[in-house]
């Protein structure tokens, strides 16, 4: 979770020649599991948005052009964002992208410091499980509820915050293990009480 | 009226904790439902339902597209051949290259919508060639961090499309809305410029010759488009926002990819995954601000606020200015989109109730809640500039704080003529 106070002063990898969404990111030591997921969700989110961007340049030249307008897009390319959005939402949870101020956190230190970011990854993880829990229930009740063009279940579509809030638990859970188990723990540590 | 303290209060307490924000929003809703609930526990399928019924929105398509476009522009040499442009054209008035940085980026404004994109494209570039002509870092530091202002505000603008689609106002009437300020704003950093010229340094280029002009001209005039093509696309009806996000895109591959060749296409894939991931954090706290502002409609706060705003009886003059300052102070430390995700559900039935125009407050709200990203603490841009420069982050505050005046003297002037904003969207009602 990148604060809005991005930790770019320090970053010597941003150099005027990296991109503006970079002023939000920090970069961050992932053990190899995370990594790899973070790549594929990236993969994901990529060929999404170039799927979303096609389907829009179709979309224009079917009405304007081949005079035969395409209205089912509309529904695919709502469909394609929601995965999207949550493929890069879990990329982003790994890498700390997601915004947020911690004004607090940084006025602390010590044990308060410790104490306070390990309230925020559990009220994290219990909105997410939440959250999860909530999509899941939507995903059954929603089976016979149809989209009006192609007559899509609404199921695929809460499939897809089940996809965004289950993956980012598990990758909270991921960090957490890696951090505290894994090879990571050493500097974990240190990093809180620095 | 009651619920509104602990409501907003608890999301700024989750926020300070160091919650991030799409979190934060999604826990203080549960946590207001069950709480006034009759039926106890968590409606969590409610929830489910209203971020769905918020993504499931097809305007919204055109933030991640608006933002690839301008990604794709700073990746390739769009930003660097508008620059020269600008050079030419104003780099030999008085104030020289302060001029350039400015025009450059109302340039770079009608092709991306976002303060961030310009300060770390146009930024850098801008810093350098200032720093080689011998311009005092402070200044340039300062006119090009308060410069990326103009970005959120002329057309294309990301925060106006959330705003847009918030509060029910078209889209295409806020773009055109946003020219003649962001016009306003770039012509008085300009002359405060011009005035800072007499008291330091700012050497000037010699006037250009006809054929410096007609070379710059013909290297710049296909990136010059795409404002063009964007806000003339959505006006003539030709695509709606979202269809322009797409073809401004795809202009932007075709200059890159084709025309200049500047852009490769592994350089395309690393530009689409980090657009979207950029896009991706918005999209969420999107996403769940559409259940934060149910639940404020349901729990009646925004008509509660409107109905105690018009007991006060104030001149929309007197109310315009306490929104001015409350905006300022809420956009040091939230981002513009942020804030007008939480803050438009709260406050638009209030400014219909008022009488004032849904469009300008549309506008005035972007510009004003703008300046938040060069005002401390937690001014993007701020951070941007400080690897751009090497300056302290102190230091680049510094430099910005006299550009402040400038900026906050095009708000006033926003609050005194509404009809800044709303003489070009009247002009096509």
């Amino acid at each position: 979770m990148t604060s809005v106070v991005p930790h770019t002063g320090s970053d010597p990898s941003l150099s005027p020649k990296r991109k503006p969404e970079d002023a939000v990111q920090i970069t961050y030591s992932n053990s190899r599991i995370e990594n790899c997921l973070a790549k594929l969700m990236d993969f994901i989110s990529g060929l999404s948005l170039l799927g979303l961007l096609g389907m829009l340049v179709y979309s224009i030249l079917a009405r304007d052009v081949l005079h035969v307008p395409a209205p089912w897009l509309e529904e695919i390319a709502t469909l394609v964002i929601v995965y999207a959005v949550a493929a890069a939402s879990i990329g982003a949870w790994i890498r700390k992208a997601h915004i947020a101020i911690d004004i607090v956190p940084n006025l602390l230190g010590g044990v308060p410091k410790i104490i306070l970011e390990i309230m925020v990854i559990l009220v994290s993880l219990a909105f997410l499980g939440l959250a999860t829990l909530g999509a899941c229930e939507m995903v059954v009740r929603s089976a016979n509820n149809r989209t009006t063009v192609l007559a899509l279940s609404f199921s695929w579509y809460y499939g897809g915050l089940v996809f965004c809030f289950g993956g980012m638990m598990l990758a909270a859970v991921l960090q957490i293990g890696t951090r505290l188990f894994g090879k990571q723990r050493k500097s974990f540590v240190e990093g809180q009480s620095s | 009226m009651s619920i509104l303290l602990p409501f907003v209060g608890g999301l700024f307490g989750f926020m300070a904790i160091g919650l991030p924000v799409f979190i934060a929003l999604g826990a203080t809703c549960l946590l207001a439902l069950a709480l006034t609930s009759t039926s106890g526990g968590f409606p969590v399928e409610l929830m489910s339902l209203k971020i769905l019924q918020t993504m499931n929105s097809f305007p919204l398509l055109a933030i991640p597209l608006f933002i690839l476009a301008a990604n794709l522009l700073n990746r390739g040499s769009a930003t660097e051949r508008i620059f020269d442009f600008a050079n030419v054209m104003v780099g030999f008035v008085r104030g020289g290259l302060g001029h350039v940085n400015v025009v450059a980026s109302m340039i770079f404004a009608g092709m991306s919508g976002t303060a961030a994109a310009d300060a770390a494209g146009l930024g850098a570039l801008e810093i350098k060639a200032m720093k080689a002509k011998g311009y005092p870092l402070a200044y340039s530091t300062g006119i090009t961090a308060a410069s990326s202002v103009i970005g959120p505000i002329i057309p294309p603008s990301v925060a106006m499309l959330v705003y847009g689609w918030q509060a029910d106002v078209s889209i295409g009437a806020l773009f055109l809305g946003g020219f003649l300020p962001g016009v306003l704003m770039a012509a008085l950093l300009m002359l405060t410029t011009l005035i800072m010229s007499y008291y330091i340094n700012m050497p000037t280029r010699d006037f250009p010759k006809f054929r410096e002009f007609l070379h710059a001209g013909k290297r710049a005039i296909l990136p010059l488009f795409t404002p063009f093509i964007i806000v003339g696309g959505i006006w003539s009806g030709m695509f709606s926002p979202t269809e322009a996000g797409a073809v401004a895109c795809m202009y932007a591959l075709l200059l890159g990819l084709v025309v200049y060749r500047d852009v490769s296409v592994r350089d395309i894939f690393d530009v689409l995954v980090r657009s979207m991931e950029f896009s991706a954090v918005i999209l969420l706290i999107i996403a769940i601000s559409g259940f934060y502002g149910w639940l404020l409609v349901r729990l009646q706060v925004p008509q509660s606020l409107a109905a105690s705003l018009i007991e006060l009886q104030l001149p929309n003059l007197g109310f315009l200015l306490i929104l001015m300052v409350f905006f300022v102070i809420v956009g040091c430390f939230m981002s513009v989109i942020e804030s007008v995700l939480i803050l438009t559900p709260i406050l638009a039935p209030a400014i219909i109730a008022t009488g004032i125009d849904p469009l300008f407050f549309g506008v005035f709200m972007v510009v004003t809640l703008s300046t938040g990203v060069i005002t401390p603490p937690f001014g993007t841009v701020l951070y941007i500039m400080v690897p751009i420069t090497g300056l302290r982050f102190e230091e680049v505050v510094k430099a910005v704080a006299p550009f402040l005046l400038p900026i906050f003297a095009t708000i006033l002037l926003l609050v005194i003529w509404p009809q800044i904003v709303l003489f070009i969207p009247n002009l096509f009602r």
